[in-house]
C-alpha cells in the first residue's frame, strides 16, 4: 500500500494537473460565493456558499481525470505491471484524491463563509447554520470526488464519464421542470445526488424542502459508493 | 478539406452514435415532457382546465372586464368624461393586512368598440389607466400612449377604422391612433370598459426561483357627459362565476346609472396572456440541454482524439494550413450538429405539442413564425455550442477539461439563472453575458410593457431578444476558435 501511495503521489506531483484542478476548485468556488454574497438572497448562508455548485464540477472532473486519464494515455498498463493488485492502486488513488479535495474544500468553504460574514449584513451566527452548511459542503464535495472516481473507473472514457457526472449533477432541475406534478418533482429531487446533496446549503424555510440535509447527504453518499463499487469491480476485472 | 473532416467524423462509430443518441434524446425527452404535464382544475383529478380565449392574432389572451354596452349599427361615435377613477387593492405588501384604496398601474377605464361579447373577439379601446395616462389599445397586444392629463375620451367608428381621441377640455381633441379592425361586422357593441388587473409582486424564493403573488383589485370609474342615449347593458365579460369576498360583502362589480352618469366597477384585464395560462411550445424542448452535453462530448473528442492518437500530425502533414484545418473541422461539426438538431427539433415540437393537447392540456398557441424561430434557433444554439466546445477542446487539448469548461460556460449559467437562489437581476446578467444567453431563442411568448408581470428568467422570459442571444453565443464560439487557431499556429502539434 505504501508503495502504491508513493507511486501515485509521484505521478500527481510531477505534472501540474492536480495543482491546477485544486487551485481552480478554490478560485471558482470562492469567486461565485463572493459574487452571490454581494448580490444577496433570502438564504444568506446559501448565498455565501453558492460557489459549491460551481466547484463540484472541478472536483468531479479532477477525480475522473485522475483515474480515467491513465487509460487514455496508456499509462494504466505500466501502472498495473508495477502494481498488479488493482484494488490497492484504486485505494491509493482514492486516498490522494480525498486528501486533495478535503484541503481544497476546507480552504474554499472557509474563505466563502468568512467572505459572507464580511459582505452580508446580519449574517447568522456561525453555529446557527453556517457551520452546518460549511461542514456539509465539505462532505458533499468529498462524496462528489468519490462519485467521479467511481464513474471514471466504471466508464474509462474520461470525456464520457465527465459528461455523465456533470449531467447528473446539473441537469436534475431541468428534468424536474418537465413535470408539472409536485409529487413527481419531489421524488426526482430526493433521488438525485446533486439536488438532494446540495440541500446542505439551505438554512431557511427548511420545511418546504423535499428532503432534509442529512438524508440528502445520505442519498449523495449512496450514489457515490454504489458508483465506486461498480467502478472498483470494473477496474479490477477488465483488461487494460 | 471539409470532406476529409466529414469522413473522419462519419467513420468513428462512437461519435456518430453519440450524435444520433443526442438527437434521439431531444425527441425522447420532448415526449416525456409532454406526458409530464398534467393540468387539472376543480376538485376531481383529470378535470380539464378552461382554456383562455384566443384573440384575433391567434394569441392566448385575457378578456375579463366590466362591459357596459349597446348595439352600434354602422358608423358612430361615443364621447364621455371620466369624472372619477378610484379603486381598491386587497391586502398588498408589506403587511398584507389591509384593504388599500388605490389603482394598480394598468387599471383601465374607457370607451370600447368590440365585435360582440364573446371573450377573445376583436376590439379597439381608448382608456384612462391607473398610472400610464390615456392609451389607445386594440386586439390585446397593441398599445399606444396618448396624453397623460386628459379626462375626456372619444371613440369613433367609420367602416373598419376606429379612431381614439383624448382631450383635457372637451374642445381641443388629439387623435391618439387610427386602427383597422379587418372583418368587423356592420353591427358591433359600443360602450364602456372598466378593468383592474391583479396586483402582482414577485419576491425571491428561499430555495430559488421567485414567488409570484397576485392580489385581487377592483376599479370604479364614473362617466358623465355621455353623448349617446339608449339603454346600457352591463355584462361581466369573461366571468368565471367566482366571487371574491370583497365583491360579496363590500362592493360588487356592476353598473350604477343615475341620469346621464354611469358608475361602473370591474376587475380583470384585457391583455395578452402570459405563460401562466399554460405550457408553451418551448416546454417540449427543455430536454435539449441534456442532448447538449452529449454533443459536447463528440465535439470535444473530434479534436482531442486527434491529439491523443497523434492523427493530428498526419492531418497537418496532409493539410499544412493549420488555421484552415481547424476552421474546416469547426464547420463540419457545426453543420452536422445543426442538421441533426434541426431534424430532431422539427419532429419534437409538433409531436410533443400534439401529445400534450390530446392529453387534455392547454398549450399556448404560437404563430408559425415563432415555431420556426424556436426550432431553427434551437438547432443553431446546439451547433454554436458544439463549435464552442470543439474550440475549447482545440485550445486545451484535454478532453475532460474541455467538456467541463463547456458545461460550466453554457449549462451552469442557465441552471444558476433559472433554478438557483441568485436574484433575478443577476440571473438576467448571466443570460446576457454568458453563452447561455442563446437560450433566448426558446422564449415562445413575448413580454409586453403594458402588462405588469415579473417576466423572470425562471419563468422562461429572457433579457435578450432571440437573435442577440445567439449572437452572444456566436461571439464566444468565434473568440474560442480564434484563440485555438492562434495556439495551434504557434505550438507544436
Amino acid at each position: 500500500m505504501r508503495a502504491a501511495l508513493h507511486a501515485e503521489w509521484t505521478k500527481l506531483r510531477t505534472i501540474p494537473e492536480a495543482a491546477v484542478f485544486l487551485l481552480l476548485t478554490v478560485v471558482l468556488t470562492v469567486a461565485l460565493s463572493v459574487t452571490a454574497a454581494a448580490l444577496g438572497a433570502v438564504d444568506r448562508v446559501e448565498a455565501s456558499l453558492l460557489g459549491v455548485r460551481l466547484g463540484q464540477a472541478v472536483v468531479a472532473a479532477w477525480a475522473i481525470q485522475l483515474l480515467a486519464g491513465e487509460f487514455g494515455t496508456g499509462l494504466a498498463s505500466t501502472t498495473f505491471i508495477a502494481l498488479p493488485r488493482r484494488l490497492t492502486v484504486l485505494t491509493a488513488k482514492a486516498v490522494l484524491l480525498l486528501t486533495g479535495v478535503l484541503a481544497a474544500a476546507v480552504v474554499s468553504v472557509t474563505a466563502s463563509v468568512l467572505a459572507g460574514r464580511i459582505l452580508i449584513d446580519d449574517y447568522p451566527p456561525l453555529t446557527d447554520g453556517p457551520l452546518r452548511a460549511a461542514a456539509g459542503s465539505v462532505g458533499y464535495l468529498l462524496l462528489i470526488a468519490l462519485l467521479g472516481l467511481g464513474a471514471g473507473a466504471a466508464l474509462r472514457s474520461a470525456v464520457g464519464a465527465t459528461s455523465i457526472v456533470l449531467g447528473l449533477l446539473y441537469l436534475t432541475p431541468v428534468i424536474i421542470g418537465m413535470f408539472s406534478d409536485l409529487e413527481t418533482q419531489h421524488h426526482i429531487f430526493r433521488a438525485m445526488p446533486g439536488t438532494a446533496g446540495l440541500t446542505v446549503l439551505s438554512t431557511v424555510d427548511m420545511g418546504t424542502l423535499p428532503i432534509q440535509p442529512l438524508p440528502g447527504l445520505v442519498v449523495a453518499a449512496t450514489w457515490a459508493f454504489v458508483t465506486l463499487g461498480v467502478g472498483a469491480a470494473v477496474f479490477c476485472a477488465r483488461d487494460v | 478539406m471539409i470532406r476529409a473532416e466529414w469522413h473522419k467524423l462519419r467513420t468513428v462509430r462512437g461519435w456518430l452514435g453519440g450524435l444520433i443518441a443526442a438527437f434521439a434524446v431531444i425527441i425522447g425527452l420532448g415526449v416525456l415532457a409532454a406526458f409530464g404535464v398534467h393540468t387539472s382544475c376543480g376538485q376531481q383529478e383529470g378535470e380539464a382546465c378552461p382554456a383562455p380565449p384566443i384573440g384575433p392574432g391567434g394569441q392566448a389572451v385575457q378578456d375579463r372586464f366590466a362591459f357596459v354596452h349597446q348595439k352600434l349599427d354602422g358608423d358612430g361615435t361615443l364621447t364621455a368624461h371620466i369624472a372619477d377613477f378610484t379603486g381598491i387593492i386587497t391586502y398588498p405588501p408589506p403587511n398584507h393586512d389591509e384593504l388599500v384604496p388605490g389603482l394598480v398601474p394598468w387599471a383601465k377605464a374607457g370607451l370600447i368598440i368590440k365585435d360582440g361579447t364573446k371573450p377573445g373577439s376583436a376590439y379597439a379601446s381608448v382608456m384612462l389607466t391607473g398610472s400610464h395616462g390615456v392609451r389607445m389599445q386594440h386586439n390585446y397586444t397593441e398599445d399606444k400612449a396618448g396624453p397623460t392629463d386628459a379626462r375626456w375620451l372619444r371613440i369613433t367608428r367609420s367602416g373598419n377604422t376606429i379612431k381614439g381621441y383624448a382631450s383635457s377640455d372637451a374642445t381641443r381633441w388629439a387623435e391618439i391612433r387610427s386602427v383597422d379592425l379587418p372583418g368587423l361586422p356592420r353591427t358591433v357593441q359600443i360602450g364602456f370598459l372598466v378593468a383592474s388587473p391583479a396586483n402582482v409582486t414577485a419576491k425571491p424564493g428561499p430555495h430559488g426561483g421567485s414567488i409570484v403573488q397576485a392580489r385581487f383589485t377592483q376599479a370604479t370609474a364614473v362617466f358623465d357627459h355621455v353623448d349617446r342615449t339608449g339603454t346600457w347593458t352591463y355584462e361581466k365579460l369573461g366571468d368565471d362565476g367566482g366571487m371574491t369576498d370583497w365583491e360579496k360583502f363590500h362592493h360588487n362589480a356592476g353598473l350604477d346609472q343615475h341620469g346621464g352618469t354611469l358608475t361602473i366597477s370591474g376587475s380583470g384585464d384585457v391583455a395578452p396572456a402570459g405563460n401562466e395560462a399554460g405550457a408553451t411550445i418551448a416546454h417540449t424542448l427543455t430536454g435539449m440541454i441534456v442532448a447538449l452535453i452529449a454533443v459536447f462530448v463528440v465535439a470535444v473528442l473530434f479534436i482531442t482524439a486527434e491529439y491523443r492518437r497523434d492523427l493530428i500530425r498526419t492531418t497537418f502533414t496532409a493539410m499544412p494550413h493549420r488555421g484552415r484545418v481547424l476552421a474546416a473541422k469547426a464547420a463540419v461539426i457545426g453543420a452536422v450538429v445543426f442538421t441533426g438538431g434541426l431534424i430532431a427539433a422539427a419532429i419534437t415540437v409538433p409531436l410533443a405539442v400534439h401529445l400534450m393537447r390530446s392529453g387534455g392540456n392547454f398549450v399556448i398557441p404560437s404563430s408559425t413564425a415563432t415555431g420556426v424561430r424556436v426550432v431553427v434557433g434551437s438547432a443553431a444554439l446546439l451547433a454554436l455550442a458544439a463549435v464552442l466546445a470543439y474550440a475549447v477542446g482545440a485550445l486545451l487539448r484535454r478532453g475532460v477539461a474541455a467538456v467541463a469548461v463547456a458545461v460550466l460556460l453554457v449549462v451552469l449559467p442557465y441552471i444558476l439563472a433559472t433554478t438557483s437562489i441568485l436574484p433575478s437581476a443577476a440571473a438576467g446578467w448571466l443570460l446576457r453575458l454568458t453563452p447561455a444567453a442563446a437560450f433566448a431563442v426558446q422564449q415562445a411568448l413575448p413580454s409586453y410593457p403594458q402588462v405588469n408581470m415579473p417576466y423572470a428568467p425562471s419563468d422562461g422570459y429572457y433579457p435578450l431578444p432571440a437573435w442577440a442571444g445567439l449572437l452572444v453565443l456566436a461571439g464566444w464560439a468565434s473568440a474560442a476558435l480564434a484563440l485555438a487557431v492562434a495556439r495551434t499556429r504557434r505550438a507544436d502539434a
